[in-house]
């Protein structure tokens, strides 16, 4: 393959990716209530459950946010405003997702902290690995190794 | 009867752990190899143990020996016989007694496996640490979780296991490969401590225990996929994720396995990572511990739950000395440890899973976080949050997309160093694969930035993946298909069709409520459509047995009959939903009966996801990748040269030097 046209593949590779992906993002329809209520009602934690959110679960109290849900978005609130809604009437606890600020702020900082230091650090080693000298070899080296191939003409086969 | 048989059980084995510590470590000590060698004869000694306090609880199951408390608190009278056999790894003690059992057949495979070199100080401290692990279990059984408690008063039936453990089969199945798959690390981690012990830090250790970490890691996939598989199918919701903690547990261990797995060939081929990679082995085997711990111990609940049980303060501290062990060792070996080479390029193979190596760490960090964040935020904060499934989703899905374009990178670089011309040589038509994905995908309907990327990103991996594969076959016929890298591929391939099963049931799932009748009246048809799958009420059932009350609701799905139902078990208080799923390759169709049915109608709830089939598939595949990976396939032994001589080498060349690469290599 030339160098010209594996740059032309490639060109035409990213345009027909990029162009599938803004196809696949533009033509998406409007969110529907109930797609709404869905997105909702996974963020909500079932009452009287440990870990399940309202939409896997069929318990009474479960039935009730959902209820809860599809009123206020009948009455046109939007999704922030339900779901300060639900934490006024349940409890905090019952969002599944940890408040942003105070103390559980650190949920979502932490990782990103990390994320960071991880890359930073890996920068950093990179640029120490630079190539170093090419070791030199000893006499005692050169022996080992004219050993091991020794050893290795007697006794082929006993690898693992 | 069978409480003593048990208890004597767990005393040889307890007795089989303390000699065989004592023994070894005066057999190292003093330099005699007898006393080394009798690690052989303890190791069955455990396993004898293991298998006799097994049998006796097995015993007691099947005769329904209720004096034993653990039969009268979870075995019934009525259960059938396969769920009754598995009710000895439903609770606590018994899972305690099988980790136990199947640690004792690993500490056995160790001792037969190495019997010739079981004077070899490396195998011996090795030995020694299983036999510590053993003794820790064998400790927990003795006292804490005594599984051969013996009740004053025997009441004549007990309850049975939780309802939801036993109305299906593969309830039977998932914790034996899990347990598995958490004992299994415990070979690699023992000879990691051997070798950290002796100094011994070369790449020996590694290759020799590389196809234990391998078996282990094995079985830890296969278990967490049939653990999904049935939740997929008991639970009715349509999930077989739900970032539950018990599941966050099992996961972890599995993802450091899998970055050790990838970095360990870097210190095969180039003797880097070496702290890393230790690092990384005694992280997974702790990670199995704190995993039992948190799920065991209660502390997930409350933090004030963890203060009852003892053997929640066990387990934290057997994780903190793993730790405590491993930090002091690889402290104290820390000049040993130095790489004798660099990396030369983060453009090359080495690079790429040194960065997969990150990515599996934040992974594994996020997770831990996130499970146990509301116990801290409890305990410091006095703050009590929920952290669900939203921010494990969130927190996740960029990481499987950077992991998703490192498997589409990695497998076409070069050891060392690439240079963008290759680079774009060999990832040209795996891109065009990734491209022709994403055209089908938009082509059948599927919208959202998020699913798209990863199929396209799938694409352009298992572009990367069958390239590998063709170029092995091309060359080598059959053989193109085992050794550690192509059999790689091939788990590559099915962690693939995972990830898009993932990402399209995620996104394209359909749900809907629907109350049906009989004969169809307005407001209740007798038939509906649910994304082209036609499903007729057909009426419903009652089932009586000793075991449970089923009450069934006959639909039809595209023809043919399903009966999901509602279960009443005597000891249960609720009702457990028995859901039925219809499974072809391109989707799956859930039925799970809402409200009891009665004259003529019921309330049903149709759950219509695309692909999830390929969910076991992958998994299934995964199973056979590591297998071929497993099976000896052209390898490279550590005195064959790497590279092709250089003409002008020098006048060290001696002429019977014959350097031509090795074929077939010597299994």
């Amino acid at each position: 393959m030339t160098r010209g046209r594996r740059r032309g593949l490639w060109i035409a590779l990213a345009v027909i990716v990029v162009g599938l992906l803004a196809v696949g993002v533009l033509d998406q329809g409007e969110r529907t209530d109930a797609q709404r209520a869905r997105d909702l009602e996974e963020q909500v934690r079932c009452p009287q459950c440990r870990s399940q959110s309202v939409a896997q679960s069929e318990t009474p109290s479960a039935k009730g946010v959902k209820t809860v849900i599809r009123d206020q978005i009948a009455a046109g609130r939007s999704d922030e405003e339900i779901l300060d809604y639900i934490a006024s009437a349940y409890g905090r606890e019952v969002l599944l997702d940890p408040p942003g600020s105070g103390f559980s702020g650190l949920v979502w900082a932490l990782p990103a902290v990390v994320a960071i230091v991880a890359v930073a650090g890996l920068v950093v080693r990179f640029r120490d690995w630079r190539p170093g000298p090419s070791a030199v070899v000893s006499g005692e080296d050169r022996e080992l190794v004219a050993g091991a191939l020794a050893s290795r003409q007697q006794g082929e086969g006993d690898g693992d | 009867m069978n409480a003593a048989l048990g208890t004597g059980g767990v005393i040889i084995g307890l007795t089989g752990a303390i000699g065989g510590i004592i023994t070894v470590l005066m057999g190292i000590g003093s330099k005699r190899p007898h006393l080394m060698a009798m690690a052989r004869t303890y190791a069955f000694m455990i396993l004898g143990g293991g298998v006799l306090a097994f049998a006796a609880m097995e015993r007691a199951l099947i005769t329904r020996d209720f004096s034993l408390e653990y039969v009268a608190t979870h075995g019934s009278s009525a259960t059938p016989a396969l769920y009754n056999f598995a009710t000895l790894w439903g609770a606590l003690e018994g899972s305690i007694l099988l980790w136990s059992l199947v640690l004792g057949l690993f500490t056995v495979a160790v001792a037969l496996k190495f019997r010739d070199r079981l004077d070899d100080p490396l195998v011996a401290w090795a030995m020694v640490v299983m036999f510590v692990v053993c003794l820790f279990f064998f400790v927990l059984m003795a006292w804490p979780a005594d599984p051969f408690k013996v009740l004053s008063v025997v009441p004549s039936d007990g309850p049975g296991p939780n309802p939801l453990l036993q109305n299906h089969p593969l309830m039977a199945f998932h914790p034996p490969m899990l347990y598995l798959g958490y004992v299994g690390f415990t070979v690699p981690f023992a000879f990691a401590i051997a070798a950290l012990i002796t100094g011994r830090l070369g790449e020996g250790w590694l290759v020799e225990t590389r196809r234990w970490t391998l078996f282990a890691w094995t079985f830890l996939t296969i278990g967490i996929i049939l653990g999904a598989w049935w939740s997929h199918e008991v639970l009715g919701w349509g999930g077989y994720w739900g970032w539950d903690p018990v599941e966050n547990a099992s996961l972890l261990p599995w993802i450091t396995g899998t970055a050790y797995i990838h970095s360990v060939m870097v210190q095969e081929r180039r003797g880097m990572l070496r702290v890393w990679n230790l690092s990384l082995l005694c992280a997974t085997f702790a990670l199995t511990i704190l995993g039992t711990f948190l799920t065991r111990s209660g502390v997930l609940d409350s933090v004030h739950a963890f203060s009852d049980s003892s053997i929640g303060w066990l387990l934290l501290s057997f994780f903190g000395v793993i730790v405590a062990v491993t930090v002091v060792l690889v402290g104290w070996r820390g000049d040993r440890l130095r790489a004798p080479a660099r990396i030369d390029s983060p453009a090359s193979r080495e690079g790429a899973f040194l960065l997969n190596n990150i990515v599996f760490a934040a992974f594994a960090f996020v997770i831990l976080l996130g499970t146990v964040f509301p116990l801290i935020s409890e305990a410091l904060a006095d703050d009590r949050v929920t952290v669900g499934v939203p921010y494990f989703e969130r927190m996740s899905m960029p990481i499987g997309m950077v992991l998703l374009f490192l498997m589409a990178v990695a497998p076409v670089l070069p050891w060392r160093k690439a240079s963008m011309e290759t680079l774009a040589t060999r990832l040209i038509w795996p891109g065009w694969v990734g491209a022709g994905a994403l055209a089908f995908a938009i082509l059948t309907g599927a919208r959202g930035f998020a699913p798209l990327l990863a199929f396209f990103l799938a694409g352009f991996a298992a572009g990367a993946a069958l390239r590998q594969l063709v170029l092995a076959t091309r060359r080598q016929g059959w053989r193109g298909l085992v050794g550690r890298t192509n059999g790689g591929m091939i788990v590559h391939l099915g962690v693939l069709m995972i990830a898009v099963a993932l990402a399209a049931s995620g996104a394209y799932q359909i749900e809907r409520d629907a109350r049906m009748c009989v004969e169809a009246e307005t407001g209740c048809p007798s038939t509906i459509t649910v994304q082209g799958h036609e499903i007729t009420y057909v009426g419903s059932s009652e089932n009586v047995t000793a075991q449970k009350t089923e009450i069934g609701a006959t639909f039809l799905v595209d023809g043919k009959e399903y009966t999901p139902a509602l279960q009443l078990f005597p000891n249960g208080s609720q009702t457990i939903g028995k859901p039925t799923v219809k499974n072809t390759l391109s989707s799956s169709v859930m039925l799970s009966v809402t409200d009891p049915p009665g004259d003529g109608t019921v309330a049903v709830k149709v759950i219509v996801q695309p692909l999830i089939v390929w969910l076991w598939i992958g998994g299934a595949v995964m199973a056979i990748g590591s297998l071929m990976a497993a099976f000896p396939g052209r390898r490279r032994r550590p005195i064959d040269p790497v590279s092709a001589p250089i003409p002008a080498a020098g006048p060290v060349r001696r002429p019977d030097e014959d350097q031509r690469e090795p074929v077939g290599a010597s299994t």
